[in-house]
């Protein structure tokens, strides 16, 4: 017998997500990359409620058809471009340009690589690369590994989010380095989203429970057996972190990585 | 004459705007942007940018991505 899921009720009322001035309710960004079906790319989209959506650009194949991407998503989502490919500050720049002509808008994903066998994130290029293209007016999610003084540079580079690799793109490891992640949700006062390596919906409620403002998920999505319903599976883990986030006392710092004694200072059998 | 498409090289018959070369190469694809020699072309222009000898165009296009 089939059954609709229930729909849990809460009293909670949840702070939007704001990015350049522009509000969202969902905190789950979503790639396109790697469906094997374009149709079940839209269901995906639809069953995750996403709102921010990745698109790459590349070289058209001349040998063979291939269909628009963006006939596939809905329209009112916002599309950000990935400049994957992009090697270094100029290439990011160029691809931004090319995206910015297509008349889609003016949001990028900064992301510029210069290793292909763990696809870590160039930090030093990613902050030229966000000065330059802030400074022309584009909304700039700068991609990175996890380091505080890369993050305070992008800050002040202009970016209007900080995207922290969970561990490296498509390998599904989840929160590998985590402890620095909590660093820029403590230190940094921009939204910090969560992107790459999350393989399951576990990891992304761990990101949010952190507090985590968003996260982005691909590989974990499209390659599922079921596309559309690993991304409501997603959706509801992101809400269930985010929720147990509020019920923090947010005044509360996160435990700093130090010992706390669990048995007491006092009665030790020495003299001192 | 020869230019280089997309990283290619090919030849093409003389006189061509890129729209034509555009239509002749992609016939299907929508939402194309496309570069001249490093320089990106808006669409309304590619009526009166000719294709000449040597030129590097590039024609890209959105695919899906992370």
């Amino acid at each position: 017998m089939e059954t609709l899921l229930p729909t849990p009720q809460t009293a909670f009322t949840d702070t939007s997500l704001e990015i350049a001035g522009k509000i969202f309710s969902s905190r789950f960004l979503l790639g396109t990359g790697k469906f094997r079906d374009k149709t079940e790319l839209t269901e995906s989209i639809k069953a995750s409620g996403a709102q921010i959506v990745t698109v790459a650009l590349r070289r058209i194949d001349l040998e063979r058809h291939e269909e628009n991407i963006l006939g596939y998503i809905p329209q009112d989502v916002t599309l950000l471009t990935n400049t994957s490919g992009a090697r270094n500050a100029k290439e990011a720049v160029r691809i931004a340009h090319l995206a910015r002509e297509s008349g889609c808008g003016n949001w990028v994903k900064v992301e510029v690589i210069n290793d292909s066998k763990y696809l870590l994130p160039d930090n030093e290029e990613t902050v030229k690369a966000t000065a330059i293209l802030a400074c022309e007016g584009f909304v700039v999610l700068p991609y990175m590994y996890p380091d505080l003084y890369t993050a305070r540079a992008l800050v002040k580079a202009g970016a209007a989010t900080v995207m922290p690799l969970g561990s490296p793109i498509g390998s599904g490891q989840g929160l590998r380095i985590k402890e620095f992640i909590q660093i820029l949700i403590d230190e940094i006062d921009i939204p910090i989203i969560v992107d790459a390596g999350l393989g399951v919906p576990s990891h992304a409620a761990q990101a949010m429970e952190m507090g985590a403002d968003a996260v982005l998920v691909n590989t974990a999505v499209a390659t599922a057996d079921n596309p559309p319903l690993l991304a409501q599976a997603f959706a509801l883990a992101i809400q269930a972190g985010r929720l147990a986030y509020a019920d923090k006392n947010k005044s509360q710092p996160t435990p700093p990585m130090t010992a706390n004694p669990s048995s007491p200072l006092t009665g030790f059998l020495y003299d001192s | 004459m020869h230019i280089t498409l997309n990283g290619q090289a090919r030849e093409i018959s003389a006189a061509q705007s890129l729209r034509e070369l555009v239509r002749q190469f992609c016939p299907n694809t929508t939402s194309i942007i496309a570069e001249v020699n490093g320089t990106i072309v808006k669409n309304p222009q590619w009526d009166i940018v000719m294709i000449k000898e040597t030129d590097r165009i590039e024609l890209i296009h959105f695919v899906g991505g992370g």
